[in-house]
């Protein structure tokens, strides 16, 4: 057991123990995830590279994982935190967290206080943090007094496709594309997460993924049904490129988009997004049908938000969170786009909003 | 959208405690009761549990206590008229009364709609044929099974699905009568046994699946189709364990995202095809060990044990919002009030572990290694919270007040723990601790002989890890810190070290608020846990901690609960703010706004005294909940508690017997003889010199256990032989004059140190000799001198002033021959307080805390003068407590009354006579006095003489009499004709074999003596298996008799409870 120490950048410190992989010091954006189960899905999901998860729920590594729950190819988050590590046997076939994290050279500490270190992010905000061992002290305090935030970091090139990839494999326990596909859509990865590749799949559809570089004739030479634009990690105010690739598209085809998607769809119509004080990260966030009047549990990550206000009038508001009121999906007929905040394909988190994928396949032409 | 097209509505309680329904359902009726009279509807209440919180006079708009029959509601329907019924907050009991209402077309003819569950999803739940074909249909996985009706039908399944084979009768309460058969024999007679208890002759016969994992959803739908999971519940032990035996875990541990939500999925489209649209249900699954299956077990449309346990983990008030949405609102309708920031439609997040340890009373009823089941057989209930699950699991055991500080292991000369492991009992986890304590490494073999998930087990080994540190003595700062974080207390740590602590660690205070920190919590409801960072501050001096009463016992329950719960509010409306300590997740006192701050924490001194220093007031109340504070009231004053009332001292005067002698004396009053015997020579002179019969119980036991009463020497030698008794200086035995055919009393004052109110005085139906709390009791006395009266008032205040109580008192006391004994006094609310309380219009409770508070009686107006004395007056005529049991979970149990307690709860029957009342305390109480039919009448000689107008006035009624020899002759002779059934010693067929044939619809039957014990003790017990009404007092038989005037009038009087203070 070793004593590691995780600082984050406005000096508060806390002690704990050391797992998984030992090498390179970590840092990025600390935010939390109060979902219960679901860690493996939440360290493979690309939409946290850049940032150090730390789970509100105590303990962690009780089930191992599995290769059928990885989200993407690797652990994408840039640390784990939590309050108590399991570090019992489990069932035969799965691989421990502790494992897992050194198999994909990823740090974790266990032993933190996670309630009050949520307190304090609750109350201070989301920031960057750093875990390390207590020989690296200086190295780390010199990292974190430099290190940009996540407002000024381009985080997409790592997580992205570096070209065009048709109907790719999803790998073990995930759905095959299918024999037959009724509509082809093309996906800009941003930092994709497998579940929502598995949901077009799982609906008929064909699906072609390109590199966050594409831009507007890539697009249309693939004869798509519908663009799709990815969830992703950070800051949608950045991707001006992906903005102007969406702009130039609008009125051509549907567009539509999940998470970071949606705040490029935001961006692209003429609205504005906004850094949240610490975000919406877990499997508990009602959100308001506005037009079946129905309220339902979703999967949420996120840290930047829709301004209501800057949506053009033509653009109406689909899902509200329930809880305060932010805007969690839109759509504009006359565009002909619809997104969603929140991430309805879940993994982790419930799964009642998966019929948004029947409205994106049907939308699709 | 509140429903506009009802207007007043009733809220059916689920009646007495028994083992399957308990406190949680005052607490959910509570709930409901609050949630509905928020919106304005008018509320009628109906239960007759007068020990609930729920029947408190202003909180609903009619109060009847009446039975929970069909004929009382109807009654009800017609004088006060409501439109809706609430059927989803009284357990089992309230649905299928509901479905009775229905079926009998009582709501169409009184215009009452259903709300909560419709009686169509009542039934497509509760069937368990309907309920499977819906399993299928929406592509789940069922037990294999079959349903059968008859012995045949049952036999043709079983020869289809491999045993052993679960057999469970439909429509019964927490799987009562629910068994395992493991070959064809057993089969055979189970079967037979299931179909007679189910009320509608059906069983259902399923697959075996012991040793798979169980889980539980808690699930909460509206008619939006809006749904939410509120917790998700593991069981510890394995399938085969009734889920209310088990221990448990929340949430979910075990279970990968994607296995959680296909169990997640799977309940809410359950609740749609049920058609579950405005409430919560839960929903039951069971995953085998290698996780390639899922079989759904069964669901409850209706609020539950879980769900009250799924409260408090969580923080939701399940059955607040259940009652919002059974009046038409939906969940994102509904605030969420614990964070004030969210709405009702989300689902919780726990950044912390609850885990729940059931209570037993494996003394009082003992089991067989194997003996927990289908059926639930716990008591009560434990919850803990810590952060970790290790934590929770320590502090829950600790909670569960069984003589355990945690997770220990077993004394092997005590226990056979290799049997243990492999068997369904409550020691079955600690058995597994004990082998891995003593190096079973193999946890996998473990797991597969005890059907514990390999998870579990591995908290059992950092367990062992963490003591390891601790036995090798050397108990650094870190060590100890380890160790209580683990949840460890200081005196375990001390025994195991061999040390005291290095340091005096106070714990954090984390907040429960159902969003893991996301948003600021509104309500303080709390825990504490030990090196993290503290939440908020101290109420400070203002604060009075209330130490409520643990989880229910026999002996200690919901009663106790009810007077917490009644001082907090006291407190609150006289301005002071309330710190509520408890562990017992069932209740209201653990309901999120009873207090200014609630605790989920273990009742130990170590747990409240942190929690005192905390909160920085020093105020502690210790004589409401029953025994569990008490106890500790001694260390709390040691370490700077300020005990409120009365002192520790004269606490003491009143527990220690010398003491408590002395004091007799002193005041000039009387109580039985009595001496301490430590040695067995000892105990048989002492007997003789006191004459026989005498009253024996070891020193050391409490609670009547082990008491017995001896009548010649055969009585002595049996006792001493008994195993639990052990005779030395240090425990000797006490031997007490036994009062035998004394009438006892009980009575409930409250004293400001210088004058008492009586709130009334309760004489006991049963013989002498039965507890207290098992005995029928009648408020006012109905037979007795006015001078006995008069003098236990005297004597009443002179032992308040001169013990200077201030607050509640109980005197047990006894007449025999015309003269009064004092029997006990207990300077602390006891058991009847909440019954007098209601039945005299005046809130003893109340009337205590304003006494601490500085009014004294006088000016409370309840007493004209300093030194004098004031008494309640019972304002329904005649109330008549009496006992419930639960015996028939224990088949193998005698359900003999004695000097140790039994019941597990008490109804209450009120009425303008005696007979009415009585009729209506045995309805309630599910004893059928019958109309018609066959009396057996068999008394001993002393009651030859005053059976005599009981059997006329029988005869007169219209039953046949038949009596055995004896008792037949004196009839003869006193004119009455009787025919001569054989007692069981003398040949067939015999008083028993009529029983057994249910040719017998009353029994009157007096004890023999300690000679034909044997026989009375079969007699009883066939009766109970008969559910044939069985006194054994003339006194309750003459009790009876007039109630069955009563009953053959066939009217059925419902009244609501007056009440005193709110018109």
């Amino acid at each position: 057991m070793r004593k590691a120490i995780l600082k984050l950048k406005d000096g508060k410190e806390f002690e704990g123990i050391a797992f998984g992989s030992e090498k390179d010091i970590p840092i990025g954006e600390l935010v939390f995830n109060t979902g219960i189960p679901g860690y493996q899905e939440i360290l493979t999901d690309p939409s946290y590279a850049g940032q150090i998860v730390m789970l509100t729920s105590p303990m962690i590594g009780n089930y191992g994982t599995d290769a059928a729950d990885n989200e993407s190819d690797s652990i994408k988050a840039s640390a784990l935190v939590v309050r108590k590590l399991y570090r019992g046997p489990i069932m035969k076939g799965r691989v421990s967290l502790d494992d897992f994290l050194k198999k994909h050279a990823v740090r974790g500490i266990e032993g933190i206080d996670t309630r009050a270190l949520t307190l304090h992010i609750r109350e201070h905000g989301s920031q960057n943090a750093v875990i390390f061992f207590p020989e690296e002290r200086e190295e780390a305090e010199r990292l974190i007094e430099t290190f940009p935030s996540i407002t000024e970091r381009d985080l997409i090139d790592g997580v992205s496709v570096k070209k065009a990839v048709y109907n790719p494999d999803l790998g073990e326990g995930f759905e095959k594309a299918p024999e037959n596909p009724l509509k082809h859509i093309v996906m800009v990865d941003y930092g994709i997460k497998r579940s929502i590749i598995e949901n077009f799949y799982k609906l008929g559809a064909s699906v072609t993924l390109l590199p966050h570089t594409a831009n507007a004739d890539m697009v249309m030479k693939e004869k798509p049904s519908a663009l799709f634009l990815s969830n992703g990690p950070g800051d949608p105010a950045l991707l001006h490129d992906a903005v102007n690739l969406v702009k130039s598209l609008i009125g051509k085809l549907p567009i539509e988009g999940i998470c970071l998607g949606h705040q490029i769809i935001t961006i692209a119509i003429g609205g504005k997004t906004e850094k949240m004080k610490f975000g919406h990260h877990g499997s508990n966030h009602p959100v308001r049908d506005e037009i079946t009047g129905k309220t339902f549990v979703t999967a949420q990550n996120h840290g930047f938000m829709t301004v209501a206000s800057s949506l053009p009038p033509t653009t109406s508001i689909w899902f509200t969170n329930a809880n305060d009121g932010t805007v969690e999906g839109l759509f504009d007929e006359t565009l002909n786009v619809r997104s969603v905040q929140f991430h309805p394909e879940a993994a982790p988190g419930p799964e009642d909003g998966r019929w948004i994928f029947r409205t994106f396949m049907e939308k699709a032409e | 959208m509140r429903r506009d097209d009802i207007h007043h509505i009733l809220v059916i309680g689920s009646g007495p405690i028994v083992i399957g329904q308990a406190c949680e359902f005052d607490y959910s009726g509570n709930q409901a009761v609050q949630a509905l009279k928020e919106e304005g509807y008018e509320v009628s209440l109906i239960n007759p549990n007068p020990a609930t919180v729920m029947t408190t006079p202003g909180l609903a708009d009619h109060i009847f206590l009446e039975p929970l029959r069909k004929e009382y509601i109807e009654r009800i329907f017609d004088q006060v008229g409501p439109d809706a019924i609430l059927s989803t907050m009284g357990g089992q009991t309230a649905l299928n009364l509901t479905m009775e209402l229905e079926k009998e077309g009582l709501l169409k003819k009184y215009g009452v709609k259903v709300i909560g569950a419709s009686a169509e999803a009542i039934e497509r739940a509760e069937d368990r044929g309907k309920f499977k074909d819906i399993i299928t249909s929406l592509g789940y996985e069922s037990a294999r099974s079959g349903i059968a009706h008859t012995l045949e039908e049952a036999e043709r399944i079983a020869e289809e699905i491999p045993f052993p084979l679960i057999i469970r009768p439909s429509f019964t309460l927490g799987g009562m009568g629910g068994s395992i058969a493991n070959d064809r024999d057993e089969f055979r007679t189970l079967a037979l046994r299931a179909l007679d208890m189910s009320p509608a002759s059906e069983i259902l016969i399923e697959e075996s699946l012991i040793g798979w994992r169980e889980f539980e959803m808690e699930v909460m739908r509206d008619r939006k189709d809006n749904a939410i999971i509120v917790c998700s519940i593991e069981n510890v032990d394995p399938m085969g364990v009734h889920t209310g035996d088990s221990i448990t875990i929340a949430p979910i541990q075990t279970l990968s995202d994607s296995e959680y939500q296909k169990m997640r999925n799977a309940s809410i489209e359950i609740l749609r095809a049920v058609g579950v649209d405005c409430g919560g249900s839960n929903v039951q699954f069971a995953i085998s060990p290698d996780h390639s299956r899922m079989i759904v077990i069964e669901m409850n449309p209706r609020v539950s044990r879980s769900s009250a346990l799924a409260s408090k983990a969580t923080g939701f008030p399940i059955a607040r919002i259940s009652a919002k949405l059974a009046v038409g609102y939906t969940l994102d309708e509904v605030q969420n009030e614990i964070t004030g920031a969210s709405v009702s439609c989300f689902e919780p997040a726990l950044d912390y572990v609850a885990v729940k340890v059931p209570r037993f009373e494996l003394e009082k009823f003992p089991l067989e290694a194997s003996a927990l089941g289908t059926q639930m057989r716990s008591v009560g209930e434990a919850l803990a919270l810590g952060r970790t699950a290790l934590e929770a699991i320590n502090k829950a055991f600790r909670a569960s007040e069984q003589k355990l500080d945690g997770i220990t292991a077993l004394d092997k000369n005590r226990y056979d723990t290799s049997l243990l492991l492999r068997s369904a009992h409550p020691l079955r986890y600690l058995a597994a601790y004990t082998a891995i304590k003593d190096g079973e490494k193999d946890l996998e073999k473990l797991s597969a002989i005890t059907g514990f998930d390999i998870y579990f087990l591995s908290l059992l080994q950092e367990q062992k890890e963490i003591e390891e540190k601790l036995e090798s003595g050397n108990l650094t700062d870190d060590v100890y810190i380890e160790a209580k974080k683990a949840g460890l207390t200081d005196r375990y740590i001390e025994r195991l070290s061999g040390k005291k602590p290095p340091l005096k660690m106070i714990p954090a205070r984390h907040y429960v608020d159902t969003c893991a920190g996301e948003f600021a919590a509104l309500t303080p409801y709390c825990y504490t846990s030990y090196g993290e960072e503290d939440e908020g501050k101290g109420i400070g001096k203002d604060g009075v901690i209330i130490v409520a009463s643990g989880p229910n016992r026999i002996g200690q329950g919901l009663e106790f609960d009810t007077c917490c719960t009644l001082s907090s509010k006291a407190f609150r409306k006289h301005g002071r703010k309330t710190i509520m300590i408890n562990s017992n997740p069932e209740t209201v006192s653990t309901d999120y706004n009873t207090s200014d701050r609630l605790y989920i924490s273990p009742l130990t001194a170590e747990d409240v005294l942190s929690i005192m220093k905390k909160e920085g007031t020093s105020d502690v109340v210790v004589q409401l909940g029953g025994q569990t504070p008490l106890n500790m009231a001694a260390e709390l004053e040691k370490n700077g508690a300020h005990i409120v009332g009365t002192s520790l001292e004269s606490i003491d005067m009143t527990e220690d017997r010398g003491l408590f002698s002395s004091l007799v004396k002193e005041l000039g009053l009387r109580q039985p003889d009595n001496r301490s015997a430590s040695s067995v020579s000892e105990i048989k002179a002492m007997a003789h010199e006191i004459g026989f019969p005498v009253l024996l119980r070891p020193s050391f036991v409490l609670g009547g256990r082990a008491m017995f009463i001896a009548y010649d020497d055969n009585g002595l030698e049996e006792f001493i032989k008994k195993p639990e008794v052990a005779i030395s200086e240090d425990s000797p035995v006490l031997v007490d004059q036994f009062l035998e055919d004394a009438f006892e009393y009980d009575l409930d004052a409250v004293s400001d140190g210088k004058s008492v109110y009586i709130g009334g005085i309760l004489q006991h139906i049963e013989a002498a000799g039965i507890h207290s709390g098992d005995s029928a009791a009648v408020f006012p006395p109905y037979k007795s001198k006015p001078e006995i009266l008069e003098e236990m008032r005297k004597w009443t205040l002179a032992l308040a002033r001169r013990l200077n109580v201030r607050g509640l008192m109980n005197i047990q006391f006894a007449e025999k021959d015309g003269k009064l004994y004092i029997i006990e006094v207990n300077p602390r609310a006891s058991r009847t307080v909440p019954f007098i309380s209601k039945s005299s219009g005046t809130d003893l409770v109340e009337t205590a805390v304003r006494v601490w508070l500085g009014e004294d009686l006088v000016q409370q107006g309840l007493v004209k003068e300093e030194g004098g004395i004031g008494e309640g007056k019972c304002i329904t005529g005649w109330a008549i407590k009496e006992a419930v049991f639960s015996f028939d979970r224990f088949p193998h149990i005698d359900p003999a009354l004695g000097p140790e307690m039994k019941s597990t709860g008490e109804v209450v029957g009120y009425g303008r006579t005696f007979g009415e009342a009585y009729a209506k305390s045995q309805a309630a109480a599910h004893n059928k006095l019958p109309s018609k039919g066959r009396v057996i009448i068999s008394v001993n000689s002393k009651d030859r003489k005053t059976i005599v107008p009981i059997a006329k006035a029988l005869e007169e009624l219209g039953f046949h009499i038949l009596a055995t020899k004896g008792t037949a002759r004196d009839l003869f002779e006193a004119g009455i004709l009787a025919d001569v059934v054989l007692k069981t010693q003398d040949g067939h067929p015999n008083i028993v074999d009529y029983i057994r044939e249910r040719k017998a619809d009353l029994i009157i039957n007096t004890p023999m003596g300690f000679h034909s014990r044997q026989s009375d003790d079969d007699i009883r017990t066939e009766a109970l298996r008969a559910h044939i009404p069985y006194t054994t007092t003339t006194s309750a038989a003459s009790a009876a008799v007039e109630a069955i005037r009563y009953i053959q009038e066939n009217r059925f009087i419902v009244r609501e409870l007056p009440d005193k203070k709110h018109r």
